[in-house]
């Protein structure tokens, strides 16, 4: 212990410089975050909280490259690479040597992030003692970033090689899908409401990133310690294309046997409504061109949702089949887009494929096969909420604390609410009012519901630097139309606002078969 | 006799070429050991074997009865080593250096530190890196002395030094010798001359000779023959007969193997019309150049008759071609 401490003396008197720098980054951090929370009103030039935002927003970064700065600094102030380093030749005990570094770590870095987000929670007004599993979680995702640049630490014999090695991996990465780009790979987008994939990178990357560096302190075989470095993006890079695959998805999300098992009927929506099934949802653009790319819009309609349940569509993967026996399968594609509750009978899905592909296709009807993961939720706690006057703050219970913002005029026209790492998923839904609040006669008129989706099922999937989010509350028939001009309806004080917190109840897989699918007509007649 | 270091067999290969080939040493306890030999000879390789800094590529070394692969750790609580290509931590002061140094050993002594200090004259606040090479120099010495190391490795260690600072520190080390063995790599010859007590000559990585100072001493030997008519040299000469010049009646050689009347009555057998000879005692620098010489032109020697060789050979094919 004694020679741990003495060499992490003689780090802290090395490194005060970068020591300073990087705690004063972490203090004014703590002493400006809550900007990035404020509610305030309307404002329509910048007022000197707007850079004060842009100031939190940009600190961040910079407290980053701080730590990266500490961690290579620290690393290679008694440096693994080389042989004429003054240490090596002295009574050094490897293991000390690394805990002394790892204690520098803890103490400049850990210590202090952690102090930071406990202190930025209790500000927000939430108990960091109740989101204590959380900080400590938050960490481990921390020490997956922190040991990835240790270990690149030990392999360098400086923070410009370390420089050279990034740029090198950014050169690679733009390589890499500049040749994805050309030959028309299609990435794939692992289904989302899994945390698994996530979870297995980090994994990953923590145990080579250590193993990498016990190896390098233990034996300073640096040729070694970097096939290990070097296998952290390769390993992260093959597991984001496996993730995907087709026996992990089946596992994630089984296939449902009988069709009454299923938590949503899937049939397709042929458009023979009053109102042709593109218009009817939120998407309702044509095929989309997205470079060599087109997306494609495929009406679905929903049936046999439970009563208090929703579902969340999470990825899809297309099979088609053109008459002449000509065949494309997409990889996984996500699925963007809200919770279907009850009572929803219309969803768009949307996939995107080469517009070579596309061509080749759209000459006639083709037979497409939807595979589906979805998540189905299931409504826990309401809460009933009476908004108060606009920007006053209100807490509700097990979601997060809100106020109701002004618009130009006196009166609230959204709502903004902030939340402990993440937003839960949650059913939100209000009054709106056509008048100003002031003339509204609440008990005559009921004024227009207005409805949206906050938040996600997984509450933490990877490391947050900010422990307290402000994500947008969108509820709709937000605006009146009159006289070809768009008006914001009010949200008045004392008028209702509900919270249902939805949690996740099962995975599943269906598929649907649209025997004559006209890929031209999918996307509204472009 | 025990041994401080002993190496076996030992080699170093960097791609394709070996820079430590096959080295048998020892060096016993309390010995003043003097590596010797041209650049790139392996000297630094050697010292660098011995320090666990390399591993080697074959045989084995053991240092203060360790072996060297395992040498690690605590054991460097026994060994100082001061070398010319060592990166020191250029931020410290002198005085953070020596009690940064401090920590580490549980035999650092704290009045010889002290007195090191005054003797060599080193400035206790300036950082190292605004010191020049020599004082940075007498600074690492400082800090290796002043724990009673068993074992002190010098790699180089008075290149490019002026000769006062060179003085001060060789000053230094010899008032530790009597408790240590002194392994020092140079190629300032004359200094080494004045104290080490052991010399081993490095070349290509093989190592030529290895012994006490007194016995290479009286082995070497400038030998000027005057004879009594002018004289051609023999074809054959004694092996241990480096570079023989003639010039009318006078040969002269360097004699690597004298043995007194032996060595007399084996120059009258090969010059029987001998009138006068001459042997003095040779400088360990005249040694190491007539060695380093002899070596050279045996190599080239060596490499002509293999050109010669290659050519009859090539000359015969052509010949067998034409034919």
């Amino acid at each position: 212990m004694k020679q741990i401490v003495h060499i992490f003396a003689k780090d802290v008197r090395h490194l005060w410089t970068e020591i300073a720098i990087s705690l004063a980054l972490v203090m004014i951090e703590v002493f400006t975050g809550h900007f990035a929370w404020t509610v305030r009103g309307p404002q329509r030039a910048p007022a000197p909280d707007d850079f004060l935002r842009l100031a939190v927003s940009t600190l961040m970064p910079l407290i980053v490259i701080s730590w990266i700065l500490l961690i290579a600094r620290v690393i290679q102030s008694d440096a693994l690479v080389g042989d004429r380093q003054f240490w090596i030749t002295r009574p050094y005990e490897w293991k000390r040597l690394m805990a002394a570094k790892l204690l520098f770590l803890v103490t400049f870095i850990f210590v202090p992030f952690f102090a930071m987000q406990f202190s930025l929670l209790a500000q927000a007004g939430f108990s960091p003692l109740h989101w204590l599993p959380m900080l400590m979680l938050n960490l481990a995702f921390l020490t997956v970033i922190l040991f990835t640049f240790a270990a690149l630490s030990t392999v360098t014999p400086n923070f410009g090689r370390i420089v050279v090695f990034l740029l090198g991996l950014l050169v690679c990465g733009l390589a890499i899908l500049l040749v994805s780009a050309l030959v028309g790979f299609t990435a794939a987008t692992a289904p989302s409401a899994t945390p698994v994939a996530s979870y297995l990178s980090e994994a990953t990357g923590v145990v080579l990133a250590s193993a990498a560096i016990v190896l390098e302190y233990r034996t300073r075989k640096t040729k070694l310690s970097w096939l290990l470095v070097v296998a952290i993006p390769v390993c992260l890079l093959t597991i984001g294309l496996i993730a995907p695959d087709q026996r992990l998805t089946d596992r994630t999300y089984p296939s449902v046997d009988h069709a009454s098992d299923a938590p949503v009927q899937l049939s397709f929506d042929a458009g023979d409504h009053e109102t042709p099934g593109y218009m009817r949802g939120e998407v309702n653009q044509p095929p989309q061109p997205l470079g060599k790319w087109i997306a494609v819009n495929v009406p679905i309609h929903l049936s046999g949702i439970a009563s208090g349940s929703a579902i969340i569509f999470n990825a899809m993967k297309v099979s088609m089949e053109a008459a002449s026996g000509r065949h494309w399968d997409s990889d996984w594609q996500e699925q963007q887009g809200s919770a279907h509750r009850a009572g929803s009978d219309f969803w768009m899905a949307q996939f995107t494929l080469p517009t070579k592909i596309f061509n080749e296709f759209s000459g006639a009807p083709v037979t497409v096969r939807l595979a589906v993961t979805m998540t189905e939720v299931k409504a826990g706690n309401t809460q009933e909420e009476q908004l108060p006057q606009p920007m006053q703050e209100f807490t509700v219970s097990g979601f997060g604390i809100c106020a109701s913002q002004k618009g130009d005029f006196k009166d609230a026209v959204s709502v903004s609410c902030r939340f402990p790492w993440r937003a839960p998923m949650t059913y939100v839904s209000a009054r709106w009012f056509d008048g100003p609040c002031a003339s509204v006669n609440k008990s005559a008129d009921p004024g227009i519901e207005g409805d949206g989706w906050v938040g996600s099922i997984n509450r933490m999937e990877g490391w947050l630097f900010f422990p307290v989010v402000t994500p947008n509350i969108s509820l709709s028939n937000s605006m009146q139309f009159q006289r070809n001009r768009q008006n914001w309806r009010h949200l008045c004080p004392g008028a209702p606002m509900t919270f249902t917190h939805y949690e996740p109840v099962r995975r599943a897989q269906e598929s649907l078969t649209i025997g004559s699918f006209d890929l031209g007509q999918a996307g509204a007649g472009d | 006799m025990n041994c401080a270091i002993h190496t076996e067999g030992l080699v170093k290969i960097f791609g394709r070429v070996a820079a430590v080939d096959g080295m048998n040493l020892d060096v016993p306890e309390g010995a003043i050991y003097a590596l010797v030999g041209p650049n790139g000879s392996g000297k630094t390789t050697t010292i660098k074997l011995l320090m666990n800094i390399l591993r080697p590529t074959a045989g084995r070394a053991e240092v203060l009865g360790i072996d060297s692969r395992a040498f690690a750790g605590k054991a460097f609580e026994r060994v100082g080593y001061v070398s010319e290509n060592q990166d020191m931590p250029e931020w410290m002061t002198v005085k953070y250096l020596l009690d940064y140094c401090r920590g580490f050993y549980p035999k650092w002594d704290e009045e010889l530190a002290r007195q090191l200090v005054g003797q060599l004259d080193l400035p206790l606040d300036r950082k190292l890196k605004h010191l020049s090479r020599g004082m940075k120099m007498k600074a690492a010495f400082a800090s290796v002395l002043a724990y009673r190391p068993s074992l002190i490795v010098l790699d180089e260690p008075f290149t490019g030094l002026d000769p006062l600072v060179r003085d001060e520190l060789i000053e230094g080390l010899l008032d530790r010798a009597a408790e240590a063995t002194i392994f020092i790599s140079s190629h300032d010859l004359g200094e080494i001359e004045t104290f080490a007590s052991h010399v081993g000559y490095l070349e290509k990585g093989r190592l030529r000779f290895s012994e006490e100072m007194t016995l290479l001493s009286d082995r070497f030997r400038d030998v000027t023959v005057t004879l009594a008519s002018p004289a051609t040299l023999p074809p054959r000469l004694p092996a241990a007969w480096l570079q023989p010049q003639s010039a009318d009646c006078v040969v002269r050689f360097v004699h690597s193997d004298f043995k007194g009347e032996e060595t007399q009555r084996e120059i009258a057998d090969v010059f029987p019309a001998t009138r006068d000879v001459a042997c003095e005692p040779m400088s360990l620098r005249a040694i190491f150049l007539a060695v380093a010489k002899a070596s050279r032109a045996d190599g080239e020697r060596a490499g002509g008759e293999a050109e010669a060789g290659e050519a009859k050979a090539g000359h015969s094919k052509a010949g067998r071609s034409a034919a």
